[in-house]
């Protein structure tokens, strides 16, 4: 390695510069965002940072036609984030933006990018209390302890933690979406804080995060179920199938699933009553029936398109069967069967937690009838977190890797001929997407295989 | 009132892809207390979006209520055309571009691998005032016979084909099984590693 290579390293190796220089890089490319969005017609901003300025502002501005709709709205005189159109996100994340418009415009990016910080906070110190000593003092066991190998155990440790940090901080996918102006690390936070919690065996107020964060986006509901396993075990559990279901429905999962289910329904009972039925259907109600026809990584996008009801078609006579197959129910068998099995499956353990959500969160979207590049983060969070405890040789690593990102630029390729040059490859998009399914599946089974507990 | 009229052709960027530009390009006599005032009308395969306009034309304007902008065409409520009007002062610089961005929707899926959009010339509305103050404004409307129409443009869209039903149907419910089952076994597998064997060492 050269001088400079061994440099790198060590300036990586303290959390401090690799805080230094993730906050940098995040100032600067929010303030280059609003240099060329100025002087560009192609914005660097997200389409969706403008969706969540604008439903703030109608917060923000009740006029005639927005007024928040729920019982208790006029009481509050606030507007309806839902008279922008396409806003289908909590209220909550309105309200958070609303100094877009009083003290800067950039605020949400500076919001989300500090949220983007704090989870690699969250991430390190989990990492230097809790995943990597538990590895090291199973390694340790093997050999007598002396003073100086504790230290240098400990300092071993931090280089570890800040260098697995960085795969966050510094990925340039997270930093990107952040300061473009995505919401999604608001999201990251609350479940990076929920399974800080969980680690750290504070399930009241891991069972409260939970309920925000599936307040949020309700994806994060299946963490519970892993959770329920590890609050059980903690007590010891009896063997066979009665000590799994004992382990798994007792006083204190009943309490965690009470307080989880109460602060989520608290919220979702506040939200309704000020901005009424539009919050119910446009957070929630709207994603269980949503036809995502428009080409996406998900396969299902083609048979959407060919089956939309448009106006004026007569009913086809179809077997019962494929009506099923129709239904835009039918993708949640496959994704809720495998995404809820593997909480129960895996989370028996506290050290298997956090391979547990990440399981959940891979199938929950492998399988989505939905997929785009942003749903990734959900699941490519944990990995800082879960790499101490994988064993992978770096030929299969880098395997798994062109496998993972080979398969989104071949839908890619395709897609582009097919939005920018208008080129019929509709069908070719959908092989690619059960490409993108097949190897994807493949890929998680690789990381299941090489999970070492 | 003047003698010499505007005179506009609209034309887009690009035949292809769903996203391109509608420019208008005008050419105007030099009359400072004159307005001019365009009106477009869309079929429902195309959707403007109002906030991209917005951000993009410098003029004032007008737009019908779109609503739903992810639906295809052909839904109930992607039946009516768009109508949008933009309004241009006289203290414009001579010749005016309006650029409009315009996406087009999904088509109905039909036997035909393409479809075509027809984008009718959009009308113009050139109003000056006469010159005793107190009378109304003169208006003349442009092209002379007043309607929607003249060279229009085609915009060529690719369309789903319906004789792949089947397969997609087929293809898409095997593969997903099969990924589904396959991962089923390697859930079965790791189970089996990460716990039996933690139950063999707590028996022995």
């Amino acid at each position: 390695m050269t001088l400079n290579g061994h440099g790198l390293l060590r300036a990586l190796s303290s959390f401090n510069n690799i805080l230094l220089i993730s906050v940098a890089i995040r100032i600067g490319l929010i303030l280059y965002s609003e240099w060329h969005d100025a002087r560009s017609v192609v914005k660097y901003t997200d389409i969706d940072y403008r969706v969540f300025s604008d439903a703030a502002r109608f917060v923000l501005q009740p006029s005639v036609g927005n007024h928040a709709q729920g019982p208790l709205g006029t009481w509050f005189s606030v507007g309806d984030p839902y008279t922008r159109q396409t806003y289908r996100y909590t209220p909550l994340l309105a309200v958070l933006l609303t100094p877009n418009h009083w003290l800067h415009p950039s605020f949400g990016k500076y919001l989300f990018a500090a949220c983007d910080i704090v989870a690699g906070i969250l991430m390190y110190r989990l990492l230097v209390a809790i995943v990597l000593p538990s590895i090291t003092r199973t390694k340790a066991s093997r050999r007598p302890s002396t003073e100086e190998s504790v230290e240098d155990a400990e300092s071993s440790i931090s280089r570890q933690a800040s260098l697995l940090s960085a795969v966050h901080l510094l990925n340039p996918l997270v930093f990107s979406i952040s300061t473009r102006g995505s919401s999604e690390s608001v999201l990251s936070l609350l479940v990076l804080l929920t399974l800080y919690f969980a680690l750290k065996g504070k399930w009241t107020r891991t069972a409260i995060l939970l309920g925000i964060s599936t307040h949020w986006k309700i994806y994060p509901f299946v963490y519970g179920v892993a959770c329920l396993g590890v609050i059980g075990s903690e007590r010891g559990a009896a063997k066979g199938w009665k000590g799994y279901v004992g382990s798994v429905v007792n006083g204190r999962t009943v309490r965690f699933g009470l307080v989880s289910a109460a602060t989520f329904v608290g919220l979702g009972v506040l939200m309704y009553a000020i901005w009424g039925y539009p919050f119910l259907y446009e957070s929630y109600l709207y994603h269980v029936h949503r036809r995502d026809h428009r080409h996406n990584f998900s396969p299902y996008f083609y048979l959407i398109y060919l089956t939309y009801p448009f106006e004026g078609q007569p009913a086809e006579e179809l077997p019962i069967w494929r009506h099923v197959l129709r239904s835009p129910l039918i993708s949640f068998l496959p994704q809720m069967v495998l995404s809820v099995g593997a909480g129960l499956l895996f989370g028996r353990r506290k050290q298997d937690l956090t391979f547990a959500w990440f399981v959940q969160t891979f199938v929950f979207v492998i399988f989505n009838k939905v997929c785009t590049s942003q749903y990734f983060l959900w699941y490519t969070l944990f990995l800082p977190i879960l790499i101490p405890q994988l064993s992978i040789s770096p030929r299969w690593a880098v395997l798994y890797v062109a496998v993972w990102f080979g398969t989104q630029a071949l839908w890619l390729a395709e897609a582009y001929k097919l939005e920018f040059l208008g080129e019929n490859v509709f069908y070719g998009l959908w092989v690619r997407g059960l490409i993108y399914v097949v190897g994807h599946s493949w890929v998680l089974a690789g990381l299941m295989q090489a999970y070492r507990g | 009132m003047t003698s010499s009229q505007p005179v506009l052709l609209s034309s887009r960027d690009d035949d292809k892809g769903y996203h391109f530009k509608y420019t208008t390009r005008l050419s105007s006599p030099n009359e400072p207390n004159c307005s001019i005032h365009l009106r477009y009308l869309f079929p429902p395969d195309i959707y403007v979006d109002p906030y991209e306009l917005q951000d993009q034309l410098r003029h004032p304007f007008w737009l019908n209520d779109t609503i739903n902008l992810e639906h295809p065409v052909g839904t109930s409520d992607t039946l009516s055309w768009t109508e949008l009007q933009v309004s241009l002062v006289g203290s414009e610089k001579p010749d005016p571009l309006i650029v409009i961005p315009l996406h087009t929707r999904y088509g109905k899926p039909t036997e035909s691998r393409v479809g075509y959009i027809t984008l009718p010339q959009p009308l113009g509305l050139w109003r000056c005032p006469l010159s005793d103050t107190h009378s109304p404004l003169s208006s003349t409307l442009f092209p002379k016979n007043g309607v929607h129409g003249g060279e229009s443009n085609a915009i060529r869209v690719p369309l789903g084909l319906r004789s792949h039903i089947d397969q997609v149907e087929l293809g898409t419910a095997v593969v997903v099984t099969a990924a589904f089952l396959y991962l089923l076994s390697v859930f079965y597998t790791t189970t089996h590693r990460l716990y039996a064997s933690g139950e063999k060492t707590k028996r022995n």
